[in-house]
Formats: structure tokens, sequence, C-alpha cells
């Protein structure tokens, strides 16, 4: 641009800005809006989930590129304020006005000065900034009207794949949102929690509207809100990628899209024929173990670059760029993607079936068949399946360097994949299978040996396999021995009743292959109060530091707990010197339709009772339905528990033998 | 107010992945300081803290000047710490802050590996946030930075300079932090004609020279090696378990005046100040005139009204705004809050005054260091024509006040909130400042009282209904405040769960939600199955559900405690459990009462049988506000009383 075109196209921004700032009526003031008596005549109902506030109206409009957001929404409590304080918009949005209209009618405005910006982030040169404001003048009753344009197809939220939440933390009595006919994303409704969305033709628009949507809120090992909430979802429509309809998309994404990320990755058989030549077992005699070979041979040969253990980092100058699997073994360091790409060419070279399994992250996004958007997926998994016996079948990640064989990080189970044939170019939907709850176990076995002044010597040895294994197997990695026992010192301390920690040992903490084992041994002080009578009460078990996560009434969402699981814990209470076994309680038994708890206690060999618990949560996902089942089954658990009791009484002196 | 956390967070976070990006880094030599920094000796001392440390800074420099023209004084920092362990390297992320009227230059930072080579942070790499939202924005920016690729056994090191706020001469600078110190000095560097005065605060290690002093342009003032500060539990705010070393620059005379404190009447002038214009601007017409108490219902009105929205940037930090604007908003600060009360008071013809000052548990204000930094918090004291006995009140000079919080939204007129219950405070008049010590109320006014009137029934279960009232700073009711209704239920739904495992309460009650004048009481029903424990022959029966007493402060793992042990203000806790036994169930033996007392708190235990029930009565109260560490043990006696009594349980038995 020449310097006279930069003079003009100031001019002209300068005129444009002057004749806004004169223009007489902003939009909100155009409208005149004012609440209907209905609208007055809202009051809160917790009852009907009307609690703090309430949105009229929703009303999100896109067009030629820019964005409009306009919400009218009745604050009904303080509790409700915080609706009308807004944050994260564009940092160019314009037309931003607002109005708060007092129970008696009275409209005080949205200043502009108070509209501000706040510098977010500002990093190598780069300053990310977002405007955000607050409404005046705000008291229960009060209404709250404004709105505001930012730039994009979905302003601050624009990007290849948007998610669209009709419910929010409040109530909504209708919501909108406005596109053009012409658009260059395909969209997607999903009604959920009774509420469905329309859509209409509106001119040259189509309206998406949906009415009396509930509230929404987050709960216990529920979803996000995207996950929870009815939505339109917009997907970019690439090149080529567009499909008349979802089968026919899934089958061009395959093909221009999916297959050709993986391909891009992968390597020819020939360059890894010599590093298959010194691996264990083989594919026709001994698949398991062949197999196994492959993963921990990328497993431990390529650096995983994404999840480095305690005290290490990056080398000098940074990472060598890859450009595919060759390289990260050539630089013997890569990215979770790249790992999965060399053993999917490895074991391709080794005569095996696989596929490329796109996964999403449940902590994120599900991913949903229905839905035409190749933008859902959180990265890939390897298939892999012996042509003699295709339906023998096993998944291998690269996320963690710890992750054994054969487990796939929990957040991609229980929800669909896509499985991709990379040489055949064809793919299906796919739900990774969960390993059930016996394969993630952790058994203690515990030794407490109570003395007579009520403290107690615990000693604890475990053993985890499975999730479990990896869940501390991954802590300890992340931050270290050293630390990752301090933690558990201070963890302790602050039990009730405290104990300190004389000592902690593991076995196999980097062998992923193996169960990972530990011996804890504890001081636990002041555990076996004195009762009337001269004796000794112990209740051992909340040293188990279990907890009931579902203490509330009511619940909305699913439940989805990361992985079913077995947790298994043989208690033996050895008498104080002198003490004998007065009392010992007695079993508890509570199945439910998600899982099983059992308590049994019985007077050992010597002075000592030995208990058993077993507690197995064998379904780990289900609908809200069910929640009782959960609450009542951990309700049980926790209440036998502390309601266990040992007691010993001082023996009776022994008679002087003549 | 310091609201930093979030914000400290997020930069973190940016700053981790940013972190992740591979840079291209030049080979570079580290200062010189840092080389000499390397060879620091450790005293063993210091790193025998329990939990070991993660990281100990070998050097530490913190050098202040100032410009004879401009005025504008500055402070260097040189800064190197070993990291020792993996987690340690969280301490080599190092952070600033700055503001428009300030500026932070990082003049570099450095890893130096324990190979001797050394890398340099690309300036680039520095992030900042701004420490602000809507609700609360400030032009404070968060600076956060982590030299490359630290890992245990490496130093990390920075230089910066910051330049101070211009209505300020002083500063406050720690001498002791999170990690272990091994060595470290403070210099003044001062244009010729220029002074200084110090003094010290809180306990340095290994410090025997003098506690304060003044001195001429040069200076320099070297410490010990200090140890690391653990967390402790009840050990009060964290400001004031650090030692730091106040400093106030003195110009030339003449120069400067007006940023120079040397009293509190100095304090006072500043900010009658910077309120002056807004004291004298006319009452908000838009407030209703008051037909009710003079005092009372214009402090309420200003308490419920006006939402705590704070506007800190710039000036905005100190001034307060026009009443008649915070009336249209319906929101402000503390001092916008304060400032309109005034007004309304002042349209009745009520003398009241501001009061700058900080809640204890942002550390305890220094009656030696009079500064404006000292405080965050603007409260008012409303003149008494006489002694009015009300918790709140105090005597200045030819004044008899009654301080009241407009900010705090449920602290009754005549109350104070737990934090400002025996903080300090100055009173700002047009004829000076006085620094007042803040009254506690009494025990019996933080107050709190449970009783649970349970049946037993014969399977072992328990139905019980539980009512609490509360008040004072023990009020619970500016959290059901915040609450919404299916919260409220939430909360009692956990809090029963963590008292009786495995329990359900319902039907919750509320008393006196809305009115602050009045305690506020909270009753619900509880249920349980399976709350006795039977052993064999026997029935054992928990006898202090809902327990009141103290909990236990946890040790930190092999290391004695070093700060005394912070209560608060006095409070008086009781309980009153009434158990019916069922059924079949016969009382056998109960347990003992257990009782200890001292000059700081007293604790109280008993049960017994009363019209065929087991009563049992627990008390808690403390009279003083800490106890020195020397008398660590008048706490275990009390925290190990209520510890034996919440483990006591009675004995039944089935009848025949």
């Amino acid at each position: 641009m020449t310097t006279k075109a930069r003079f003009a196209s100031r001019v002209l921004a300068g005129l444009v800005s002057v004749a806004a700032w004169l223009a007489p009526a902003a939009p909100l003031a155009a409208a005149r809006w004012m609440p209907s008596p209905a609208d007055k005549l809202i009051v809160e109902d917790p009852g009907k989930g009307i609690v703090g506030a309430i949105y009229l109206e929703k009303t999100l409009r896109s067009e030629d590129g820019a964005f409009r957001t306009t919400v009218r929404a009745k604050i009904l409590s303080k509790t409700g304020f915080d609706v009308a304080t807004v944050e994260g918009l564009a940092p160019d949005a314009w037309e931003i006005s607002g109005r708060t209209i007092s129970p008696s009618g009275g409209v005080t405005e949205l200043a502009s000065k108070d509209v501000r910006t706040i510098t977010t982030v500002k990093a190598a040169g780069v300053s990310v900034e977002r405007k955000a404001f607050t409404m005046p003048a705000l008291e229960p009753g009060c209404f709250v009207e404004y709105t505001y344009k930012e730039p994009g197809d979905f302003g601050a939220h624009s990007a290849y794949h948007v998610e669209i939440p009709y419910q929010d933390k409040y109530p909504i009595l209708k919501q909108e949102v406005w596109t053009p006919r012409r658009f260059t994303y395909s969209s997607t409704t999903r009604a959920q929690n009774g509420v469905h969305i329309a859509i209409r033709e509106d001119g040259s628009h189509f309206v998406y509207s949906a009415a009396d949507m509930p509230a929404t809120h987050a709960e216990m090992y529920g979803r996000p809100l995207n996950e929870r909430s009815a939505v339109v979802i917009f997907a970019f429509v690439l090149p080529g990628i567009s499909g008349s309809n979802v089968e026919q998309f899934w089958k061009d994404a395959t093909q221009l899209a999916l297959v050709p990320a993986v391909k891009s990755q992968m390597i020819r058989s020939g360059r890894v024929a010599d590093r298959l030549k010194g691996l264990a077992g083989s594919r026709e005699k001994d698949p398991g173990v062949r197999l196994r070979a492959i993963y921990n041979y990328v497993r431990t040969t390529i650096k995983n670059r994404s999840a480095l253990p305690a005290g290490e980092t990056e080398p000098r100058g940074g990472w060598k760029p890859n450009a595919d699997a060759g390289d990260a073994f050539a630089h013997e360091s890569g990215t979770p993607s790249e790992m999965a790409a060399a053993f999917a060419s490895m074991v391709r070279a080794d005569g095996w079936k696989y596929r490329a399994v796109w996964v999403s992250d449940r902590q994120s996004r599900y991913f949903r068949p229905g839905v035409p958007s190749v933008f859902q997926f959180d990265g890939w998994v390897v298939e892999v399946s012996d042509p003699a016996d295709p339906a023998r079948r096993a998944y291998a990640s690269f996320e963690h360097p710890l992750l054994p064989f054969g487990i796939v990080p929990w957040n991609h189970l229980a929800l669909d994949g896509l499985a991709v044939d990379v040489e055949a170019g064809t793919s299906e939907k796919l739900l990774l299978p969960i390993l059930p709850a016996e394969t993630n176990l952790r058994r203690r076995i515990w030794t407490i040996s109570v003395e007579e002044a009520g403290d107690a010597h615990v000693e604890r040895r475990s053993i985890w396999t499975g999730y479990q294994s990896f869940q501390v197997r991954s802590d300890l990695y992340r931050e270290g021995r050293a630390d990752y026992e301090k933690d558990l010192r201070d963890q302790y301390e602050k039990l009730d009743p405290p104990s300190s920690v004389d000592s902690l040992a593991f076995d196999k903490e980097n062998d992923p292959d193996e169960p990972l084992t530990s011996t804890l041994r504890l001081l636990t002080r002041g555990i076996a109060p004195p009762l009337p009578g001269g004796r000794i009460a112990i209740a051992p078990l909340p040293l188990l530091r279990e907890s009931n996560p579902f203490p509330v009434d009511t619940r909305h969402d699913p439940i989805s707990f990361p992985f079913p699981y077995v947790n298994q814990d043989y208690v033996t209470v050895v008498a104080p010197e002198g003490y004998v076994v007065e009392g010992v309680p007695g079993p508890t038994e509570r199945t439910s339709a998600v899982g099983r708890y059992t308590l049994t206690a019985e007077k050992g060999p010597g002075e000592k009772v030995v208990i058993q618990r077993t507690f197995t949560l064998a379904r780990a996902n289900a609908g809200p339905e069910v929640y009782e089942a959960y609450r009542s089954l951990f309700e049980a658990a926790i209440r036998a528990d502390a309601a266990l009791s040992v007691v010993f009484r001082k023996a009776a002196p022994a008679k002087a033998s003549s | 107010m310091t609201r930093r956390g979030p914000f400290l967070l997020a930069a973190a976070a940016v700053l981790a992945a940013l972190s992740s990006v591979p840079t291209a880094k030049a080979a570079v030599q580290a200062p010189d300081w840092v080389l000499r920094a390397k060879e620091t000796k450790v005293d063993p001392a210091v790193l025998q803290a329990r939990p070991e440390p993660g990281a100990t800074v070998l050097w530490r420099q913190r050098i202040i000047t100032a410009g004879s023209s401009s005025g504008a004084t500055r402070l260097y920092e040189r800064h190197a710490v070993r990291i020792l362990t993996p987690g340690g390297a969280s301490s080599g992320t190092f952070y600033s802050h700055y503001d428009d009227d300030s500026k932070v230059d990082v003049e570099g930072a450095w890893t130096l590996h324990a190979d001797g080579k050394a890398e340099a942070l690309k300036l680039a790499d520095v992030v900042s946030v701004q420490a602000a939202n809507p609700e609360y924005f400030t032009d404070t920016f968060v600076l956060a930075f982590r030299p490359p690729r630290l890992a245990p056994g490496d130093i990390a090191a920075y230089a910066l300079s910051r330049r101070s706020r211009r209505d300020v001469y002083q500063w406050s600078l720690d001498l002791q932090g999170g990690d272990p110190i091994a060595a470290q000095e403070v210099v003044i560097d001062l244009p010729e004609g220029w002074g200084h005065r110090w003094r010290l605060s809180g306990a340095v290690d290994g410090y025997s020279g003098p506690r304060s002093g003044e001195g001429g342009p040069k200076a320099t003032y070297p410490f010990p090696a200090q140890r690391g500060i653990q967390a402790e539990q009840r050990s009060g705010a964290r400001a004031d378990l650090s030692a730091d070393m106040e400093i106030s620059i003195l110009p030339p005379a003449g120069k400067f005046p007006e940023l120079v404190f040397q009293s509190w009447n100095d304090v006072a002038a500043w900010f009658a100040k910077k309120s002056g214009a807004v004291r004298a601007s006319p009452p908000p017409a838009a407030v209703p005139l008051f037909t009710g108490d003079a005092v009372r219902e214009p402090a309420r009105w200003v308490q419920d009204r006006i939402r705590y929205v704070a506007l800190e940037a710039g000036e905005g930090g100190w001034v307060p705004r026009e009443p008649a604007l915070v009336t249209k908003r319906l929101y402000g600060d503390c001092k916008d809050k304060a400032f309109l009360l005034l007004a309304l008071l002042a349209r009745s013809g009520i003398e009241a005054y501001p009061v700058l000052t900080r809640g204890t548990d942002d550390g305890a204000i220094d009656g030696d260091f009079p500064s404006p930094v000292q405080f965050n918090h603007v409260i008012v004291a409303i003149r008494q024509p006489a002694p009015s006995g009300l918790a709140a009140e105090i005597r200045a000079k030819g004044l008899v006040a009654v301080l009241f919080d407009p900010t705090s939204p449920w602290t009754p007129y005549g109350q104070l909130p737990a934090q400002l219950q025996g903080a300090r405070g100055l009173l700002v008049r047009s004829d000076g400042g006085e620094l007042l010590d803040f009254p506690f109320a009494p025990s019996a006014a933080n107050r709190l009282v449970r009783s649970v009137d349970a049946d037993l029934t014969s399977e072992g279960g328990l139905r019980a209904e539980v009512t609490e009232t509360s008040d004072g700073a023990l009020s619970e009711r500016a959290l059901y405040q915040a609450w919404t209704p299916q919260e409220r239920t939430d909360a009692i739904s956990r809090f029963a769960e963590r008292e009786i495992r495995g329990s359900r309460a319902s039907a919750l009650q509320l008393g006196n939600l809305g009115d602050p004048g009045k305690p506020m009481e909270a009753r619900f029903h509880l249920a349980s199955e399976g709350f006795l424990r039977t052993t064999g022959a026997l029935t054992l029966l928990p006898v202090l559900p809902f327990a009141v007493g103290p909990g236990r402060i946890a040790a930190t793992a092999g290391a004695e405690r070093r700060f005394p042990i912070h209560l608060g203000a006095p409070e008086r806790r009781e309980l009153v459990v009434r158990f019916r036994p069922g059924p079949g169930l016969k009382i056998d033996a109960l347990p003992d009462p257990i009782s200890a007392e001292n000059a700081y708190a007293s604790y109280r235990f008993a049960a017994a049988v009363e019209d065929g029930r087991i009563v049992v009565r627990e008390t808690y109260e403390t009279k003083k506000p800490s106890i020195p560490l020397s008398d660590w043990t008048a706490w275990k006696a009390i925290e190990g009383a209520a510890a034996r009594a919440a483990a006591s349980q009675a004995v039944l038995v089935r009848a025949p």
C-alpha cells in the first residue's frame, strides 16, 4: 500500500468512526426493548430450577463475517448478578452497548468507558487482548440487555469446529442462532435434556431456535458443558470433503484427510525391516510376544517428547524437527503421533493388519459419527489384528512412555472412535473396548500392630495392575520419587489420626508390563483409644482413605468414571502385648447395579483380627437414572468402613503353676 | 487488595506452554555474579529443614537507587537459586509485577547447568498477564519467566530492575521466602545529599545487629543465611511470617516532600488530599432519605445495595469515586462504599471519618513504618455521642466512635468482620491521623451453638435433628447467602457426610438468613444406617458427631514448629448431643470427662445420663488471639483433650 493510499484509508477509517460516534441510535437504543408483563412476573422458583437469573432471550447472529450477540436476562437474586458480567470478547468487538432496567422501569446505560480491554497474555512480542464489561445498577428484579458485534463467523469463538450450547448455568427461555444460508460450515443439532433445536429458513438465513431450556451444572464424574447441553455444531467444510450425507462425508474425509494424515508420518516397510530382525517372538508362532516386543521397541527407542520425566528437559537447542516416523527413529525422539506411525510402520512390515483409530478426548468432546467434522479428534491410536485371527485385536497408544501394551488412555474409552484402514482407504465407527474391572486391580495387604498406648505400626504392601498401576506410575514419573514421597508424607501427617511415614519403597515403577508394587511403613498415633473397662478399640479402615464422591441427593448428568476397578484390602490387626481379642464385627455385603462391596472380619491365629474388604466398581459409565445405585454403594462402603471396630481387652493374668 | 493468585497461575500456565516450544539458543556466558554465586557455601543448618527444600537461593542482592532530578526510584534485583529436586524447579520460575506507574526491565535470566555450561532466556519468552477481570480491574501486570531447561543441579538466575510507584518513596523487602537463602545483601545507592531510614520487622536468622537506623546515600546491609519458611497450619498471615527490611528514602530537604512519609500524620494528610475532592462533593440525590435509624439504615443500605466491583487502575487505586457515580452504578470498591456512606451520614449531620486498614489475614500493620503501602482497605469510624458498648467501638483523641465496614455485606453495625478484629487502622481527620488498635469482640459475640437430638435404632442406625446458630466472626450467613438453595442443600449433605460417614442430610431450614442483626440458624435432619459399631457382644457409640473442638495442627514431617499458634478473634463453640437409645439397647459405660484450660483457651467434654438419654456436652473457647511458641504445650493440651474426646465412645449392651 502506498503512503497516499494509507493516508486515504486512515481518513476513511476516521470518518467511519466519527460517523459511528455521531450516529444517534445505537442498536439497543433503536430497539428500545422493554420487559413484558409476563417477564416482570418471573420470580425465583428453586423447584423449577429458576434460581439467581434467567435468560429471557439469547440471539447469536452470524452475517457477513461478523457475529452479533444480543442477550436479555432478568436477575432474580444477588446470586444471579454474574449474568451481567461479560468477558472474553474479541479485542476489536464493536457496537457494544447495554442497559439495565430497574424493577421500577428506570434505565441505566452501560457507559462506553466502562467497557474494558484486558490483556490476557503478552509473550513473544504478541499481546492477546479481550474486551469485557459488567453492567451497572444491578439489583434483584432488574433486567439487563446487552449486545456486541465481533469479527469472524463466530466471533471470539471462531474455529473450524464450533459447538454452541443451548443451555447454561441459568435457564434460557429462548435462544436463536442465525447463519447465512450460504455458509462455509455444515451444521448438526443435538437434542438433549428435552431440548429440541428447530431449524427454519428465514429469508437468506437459517435459524436454529429452541425454547424453555433448563439450567445445567457441572457434577462429580460428569461431562463438559458442550456434552451435557443441547448444542448446534458447526464444522468448517474443507474443499472436496463435503459429502451429500454423513456416510459420504466420512468416506471422503477418510480418503482425503485421515488416511493422508497417517500415511504422511508412516515409513515404508523396507526402512524398518532391520529393526524387526532382533525382536522377540514371531507373528505366526508367538503373536502376543511379538506384538509386545514391537510396541516396547518403539516405546523405548523413541523418547516421548510430550511427557518427559521429572527433572528432565528438552535438549539444548530444542528438539530436532521430525518429518515422519523415520526421523523419529533417527532422532530417537518424537511425538505420540510419530511414535504411533513408527509402530504402525513396523507392524505392517511384520505382516499384521492394522488400522488407525481416530479418537476424541472425552474431557472436552465426544466423537459423534453423525457430525460431519474431522475436527472432533484428539489423536489416533493403533489397532492391530492377526491376519490369521482377525477377531483378536489389540490397541496401542504412545501418549505416555509408561503406558503398557494394550492400554489406551482412559479419556478415549467409552465413546466412539473412527477406525481407518489406511491401506484400503475405508473407515468405520468403533467403540474402543473397556477392560473389565478385574484388570484394574489395587490389592493392599496391611499389618497393623497396635500398642497399648494407642499408637500402631502399620505396614502396607500394595500391588497395582492395569489403569491403577498406570495412574501411580505416571504420578511418580511426573513428580519424581523424592517429591512424590514428600507429598505422601504431608498427606499422612494431615490425616486424622495422623501418621508419619517411616519408609516407602517401589518396585517395577518403570516397567509398565509388570504389576507395580510398593511397601509403605507408617507410625499412626492415637488410632486405638481406650474404652471404659480397660479395653482398647481400633477402627482401622479409615486408614484406607476412601471417600464417597456422591453425598448429594440429585443427579442430572450421566456418571462417567475413568475406568472400572477392583480395590481389595486385607487388613490384619494385631493386639498389643498382653491383650486378647474381645470382639469381632460381623460381615457386610452390598451389591448394586454398578458394583459390589464386601467386608468380613474373623479372629486369626494368635490375638489377631483379619479383615477382608473388596470394593468393585463394575460399571464405569451409566445414565443419571442409575445414580442411586452408585450413591448407595459408596455410601454403604464408607459407612461400614467407619463402623468397623476391633476391640481388645487386657488378658487375665496367667495362673501360677504349682 | 491483592488478588494475584489466579493471575500467577495463568502466567505460569502460559509460561509452561511456551517453554515446550523449542527455541534455538546461542552459547552464552553467565554473568560473573552468577558464576560467583555457584561457589557460595551454604550453611548446612538452613538445609536441615523438613521437608527437605527443593531449591536454595545462593545469592540475592537488592540495590535501591533514585534519580536526583526525576525523583524516580529503582530497585535492582539479582537472584541465583540452585535447583535441588525436580519439584524445586518451580523455584526457577520468577515473578515480578508492574503497573501504569511503574515498570519492570528484565535484564536477563540464565541457566547455569551443573556441567558449567550456561544458557540464556530469550527475553521474548517473558510472559505477562494483566491481573484484571471486569469486576476487579487493575492496571497491574504479573510478569513471569523461567530460564531454559532447568533440571536438578542447575542454577537459575535473573537480573531485573523495577521502577517504583511515583507516589510512594518506600520499599519493603522480604529477607526470607519459601526456599532457604544462603547469602544476601541490600544495597542503598542514592545521589549525594540523600539519605535513608531503615528498620527490620520479624526475626532475622543469625542476625544480632541493630533493628533500625538511618544512613546516608550509600550503604550495604549483608544478612546471614536464612531458613526457608514452610507453611504451618494456624500460623496466621503469610506476610507476618517472614522478616522484612523496610526502607524509607529521604531526599534532600524540600525535594519531593509529597513522597516522603515521616509520620502517620503525613500518611493521613496524603490520603486526605487524595480524597478531599470526593469528601467535598454533594451527597447523592438518588439515595432516598432514611426515616429510621440515621446511622444503621444508611450503613445497611450501602452494604446491601452497592455491589463490590473494584476499579483500581492508576489513581483509582487510591482515590475514591464520587458518591453520585457510585449510586448510579450501584457498584464500587471499599473506598467508594466508605465515602458514599460518609456522604449519606453527613447528610444527616453525623460526623464520621475514613479509616485506612488491612485485615489481619493480609498481615499486621507495623506502627513504626508510617506508609500508605501498608493499607489495602477503607472502613468508616462513626462518632458516638456517648459510649455505646458496641463491640466495634474505639476511642481516639477526643472521639468515641464505632467502626463499620460497608464492604462486608453481612457484618452488622456494631461488629467488625473477623479479619478486622484485632487489626489496626489509620483514622484520617483533617487535622492529622491516628493509628488505632481495633478491638476484639468478646468470645460470646463470636459464637457457634450446635445441638444434635438423636434417636438410636435397635439396628444401630441414627435419626437426628441438627440445629446450629452462629454469630459474629463465626457467622455462616455470608456463606449461605452466596449459595443457591441447591448449593446450600449440597453443602449440608457434604458436611453431614464428612461428620458421619455414609449419612444423609435432608430438610434444611434456615432462620434469620437475611437479618444480620440476629444470629443465623440452620436446621436439618440426618439419617445414618449403621452408626453404632457392633463388635462381638459390645456395641460402641461414638459420642461426638459434629464435634466443635479445635482441629489438630498437622506437624510438618520431622520439623519443629517455628511460628506462634494463631487463634484469631476470641470465640466460643458449644455442642450438646442427646442420644435416646433404641429399644433393646442399654447404657453400660460412658467415657470419662475430659477438660483442659489455660490462659489461651479452654476445652470441656462430659457425658452423662439424663432422663434415660446420653447427654454429651462439649465447649471450646479461646481467650487470646495467639499462643506464643514458648507455650506450645498449652496448645497441645487443648488439642490433645479435643482429640481424645472426639475418639470417645460409650459402651452399650443389648438388653436381655
